[in-house]
């Protein structure tokens, strides 16, 4: 039955308990996904259509755009069996816009020296075009016959029922042929402008820049730096405009022409710790903007402090500091120094040869209390008064010197001083011998007030009456269990007489045997037996018989003879 | 042993067994600091000095140099916006970390025009693994985003009506917004680069905005460049460095675990310890006691 109530109940407690079971399941959907589970897909269609709007775009002589698209697409994640081929394909496609980039610049110089009439340098730009031309033509080869190849790799990563890969594969490859215009358009202009010098052509092209910066591993807030550096177009040294910022902060704004110098001071507020520190060279007509980012540690320069407080300080005084704070000798104006003992506080200034001197109060109290000779007329004042709990033992002064100059850092000193107050130690000593004398009052008049007690008369003993022994119960036995108990009695009242020892009430037969039996040698054995027929007489269901009743009367008289005739 | 007393025993023993699992049983809820799992924030919480916050009351009075990571998937009552206005005008940093949550609603009140833009950002070519992860690497010098090369979201979103100025990271030019959530791009689907993270000067504080708050969770601490953008967070943090979890949606585990930790702070107060003794002592005496009255 409790074997089955046992499962009952497990069951019936499993179904109460099973919605409960839900806290162990998993939370709701949340808009993210375990990235170590996420499976790789990467999107070949999206790629090629991403490599046909670079090639549109150089198609229509936007190399720079096409360029910036194409390092983007640079961070494209592609599986690794063809990272190598999709690495070259970009840098070929770099390449050749930079080609055509080069092309259009000769072409526009070769322009304007036919308006200066500088033939043969004209002559000779035309000719390096023409060079320039059929390297472009070369590296578009190259990029057309990668093209496919890439397609193919990729291709094994598209669904080959999509028909999409199909068309982004078309697409791509009619933008590559679409690259091959500004290729003829390019070299057309290079022939239109060898028969006819003076026409006006009309070019795309971009200055690529290039800029080297130099600057200092470690700066101080509020201390000037010097940055230098290097900014330049291949065949050009025009102004350009430098931004120097520090983080998210412009610290300057500069035009310069090629090398430049410039001196920038970290603002006052800059944390300590490392920053970014960033020069830009902004875009200028055909000259593209670059910049360079560089880590530099903002850090503050410690100062020292030479400190001098008394070894030995009486509470009720002023607590005299004085000290110096400088760096590498130099002293250290104007800081701001913090004492601070405790509760109380105070500030001084370090002066020109950075030494200050300031006094720290001890702590006080202040207590509002009413001051008035004139009944009708009160008014309230706070008196302060010096309260410390202390009595004598070091105590700790703590000076927080804070440098006005920005690039210095904040110093905290601690010093021990052995502080002694007089006034709680005074306070102390009265209240020990206060306490002392009560005590030693009290110790004093405790002996009369004994005496006083002693002379109480005692009471009288009183004489209390012999113990008597409860009156022996009266028994009534009848038949052969009472002639058995009769006998067992008779003969413990001689045994009680001759022993002394008067049977307890919860004393059994056996216990009081084993109690007397030491003092009766010579009736042991008769007074065991009586006792044993006594209790079968008493506890036993056996039948009892006449022999036994007279056997125990028997043993009763023998234990009175023995015990009466038994020397005293 | 009488079958109502077995009874009895085995429901209380049932009952402090499922307690002590429900105790011990590590939580698996998104942005938990407790949590040791992939969606977890226990890997942060441990590597920077960044202690949880269960009510926006115990918000520090003094909030400079103090810092505020929230993720916002409940709503906000006045009181509680009421207490991030303080916090960020009187010197915090408040980094509201927003994907599909409540983030507008503490936009709109705090009277800014930037908003979360709620719909999936997805970048098919530039991305960790598929387009879900986008990879954002166009980044404006700041501390905010000082040292970092490359983040990666997961099942980010993107930010609006941003200024120029304000922008601190933009996704890749690959990048749209998937209005039909079809994971393909169609006509009519914004497309990138969209501005991921923003910085905006409020009062003496500050909010920085970013568009995923994944970027926290322990399986996306470690790629890429994530784990330089959480030193960022605590590098600017002089005093407090905070992360809400009151506004985490609880699951029944830790509902749960919460209504244990109640009782255990109940019994852990003197009269509760009290109480404790006197009804144990009670239970295993009371037999005694009995056999004493039939006696």
């Amino acid at each position: 039955m409790k074997r089955l109530a046992f499962v009952l109940s497990i069951i019936t407690l499993l179904t109460i308990f099973s919605p409960g079971f839900s806290i162990f399941a998993q939370p709701t959907l949340t808009p993210h996904e375990n990235p170590a589970v996420a499976e790789s897909s990467p999107d070949p269609i999206t790629l090629l259509l991403a490599y046909g709007n670079v090639f549109d775009l150089a198609a229509i002589r936007q190399y720079q755009d096409a360029q910036s698209l194409l390092s983007e697409l640079e961070k494209t994640s592609i599986p690794d069996e063809i990272r190598y081929m999709f690495d070259r394909y970009n840098a070929l496609s770099h390449q050749l816009f930079s080609t055509l980039n080069n092309v259009e610049f000769l072409l526009d110089e070769a322009s304007a020296l036919f308006a200066n009439n500088q033939l043969s340098d004209a002559k000779e730009k035309l000719d390096t075009a023409e060079a320039t031309i059929s390297e472009a033509r070369f590296l578009l080869e190259d990029i057309a016959a990668a093209t496919s190849k890439l397609a193919d790799k990729l291709a094994v990563f598209a669904d080959p029922a999509q028909s999409q890969f199909k068309q982004a594969n078309d697409h791509l490859k009619e933008s590559l042929d679409r690259l091959r215009q500004p290729t003829n358009k390019l070299n057309q202009l290079r022939e239109n402008l060898e028969l006819n010098p003076q026409m006006i052509i009309k070019t795309s092209f971009y200055h690529s820049t290039f800029l080297e910066v130099f600057a200092p591993e470690t700066a101080y807030p509020g201390l000037p730096i010097t940055i230098t550096g290097q900014v330049s177009s291949p065949g050009s040294n025009v102004y350009r405009t430098i931004e120097v910022l520090l983080d998210n902060t412009q610290l300057t704004e500069e035009t310069i022409q090629g090398k430049f110098s410039l001196k920038i001071t970290p603002p006052p507020q800059t944390s300590t710790g490392k920053h970014g520190l960033t020069i830009v060279a902004t875009p200028q007509g055909r000259y593209l903007g670059t910049s360079k980012r560089l880590s530099i540690y903002i850090s503050r320069i410690p100062i020292q402090t030479d400190i001098q407080v008394p070894q030995l300080v009486i509470l009720s005084q002023p607590i005299q500091v004085s000290g110096k704070a400088y760096h590498n000798l130099s002293p250290i104006q104007d800081a701001t120094v913090s004492l601070a003992f405790r509760r109380s506080l105070t500030t001084a200034k370090t002066t020109t040869d950075g030494s200050f001197t300031a006094a720290v109060k001890p702590p006080q109290l202040s207590i509002l209390t009413t001051t008035s000779s004139n009944f009708f007329y009160a008014t309230t004042t706070t008196i302060t008064l010096p309260f410390d709990l202390s009595l004598v033992g070091p105590q700790e002064i703590t000076a927080n010197i804070t440098p006005v100059e920005p690039w210095y850092a904040p110093l905290q000193i601690k010093r021990w001083i052995f502080t002694v107050n007089p006034l709680n130690i005074g306070l102390m000593l009265v209240a020990f011998l206060s306490f002392g004398l009560l005590v030693y009052n009290r110790v004093r008049t405790r002996p009369s007030a004994l005496r006083e007690e002693k002379g109480i008369p005692q009471p009288l003993a009183q004489e209390l009456p012999p113990v008597m022994p409860p009156p022996e119960p009266e028994y009534e036995f009848t038949g052969i269990k009472g002639r058995i108990l009769s006998a067992y009695i008779s003969g413990l009242e001689v045994v009680e007489k001759i022993t002394g020892i008067p049977m307890a009430a919860p004393t059994t037969l056996r216990e009081f045997l084993k109690i007397v039996t030491p003092r009766l040698p010579t009736v042991s054995q008769p007074f065991t037996e009586l006792t044993i027929i006594a209790e079968v007489a008493l506890y036993s269901a056996h039948r009892l018989d006449e022999d036994t009743a007279t056997r125990a009367e028997q043993l009763a008289n023998t234990i009175k003879e023995e015990l009466y005739s038994e020397p005293a | 042993m009488n079958l109502r007393r077995f009874l009895a025993i085995l429901i209380v023993v049932l009952i402090l067994i499922l307690a002590i699992l429900v105790w011990f049983f590590p939580s698996q809820e998104d942005f938990r600091t407790e949590n040791p799992f992939w969606n977890g924030t226990k890997e942060i919480s441990s590597g920077y000095p960044i202690s949880p916050l269960e009510s926006l009351s115990n918000l520090p009075s003094s909030p400079q140099g103090s810092t505020l990571i929230l993720i916002p998937y409940l709503q906000f009552n006045p009181a509680e916006l009421e207490a991030l206005d303080s916090f960020i005008t009187r010197g915090g940093t408040l980094i509201l970390a927003d994907d599909y949550g409540y983030g507008n609603q503490i936009l709109e009140y705090l009277g800014l025009k930037a908003r979360f833009s709620g719909q999936s950002l997805l970048d098919p070519l530039s991305n960790y693994k598929n387009e879900r992860f986008p990879q954002i690497s166009h980044f404006k010098s700041s501390y905010v985003t000082s040292n970092i090369d490359n983040l990666i979201f997961n099942h980010a979103t993107c930010l609006t009506d941003i200024e120029a100025t304000d922008v601190l990271a933009l996704s890749s030019s690959f990048s749209f917004l998937d209005l039909n959530d079809n994971r393909k791009w169609q006509e009519g689907e914004p497309t990138g680069p969209l501005p991921v993270i923003s910085h905006h000067n409020l009062g003496n504080g500050e909010i920085i905005l970013v568009s995923d708050p994944s970027l926290f969770i322990n399986s996306m601490e470690t790629i890429a460049s994530n784990d330089k953008f959480i030193q960022n967070m605590a590098a600017i943090t002089k005093s407090n460095l905070l992360i809400d979890q009151s506004h985490l949606p609880p699951s029944n585990l830790h509902q749960t675990k919460n209504l244990l930790a109640h009782i255990h702070g109940l019994f852990i107060t003197p009269l509760g310890t009290l109480g404790l003794v006197i009804l144990t002592l009670t239970i295993t005496l009371m037999p005694l006691w009995h056999e004493r009255r039939r006696h």
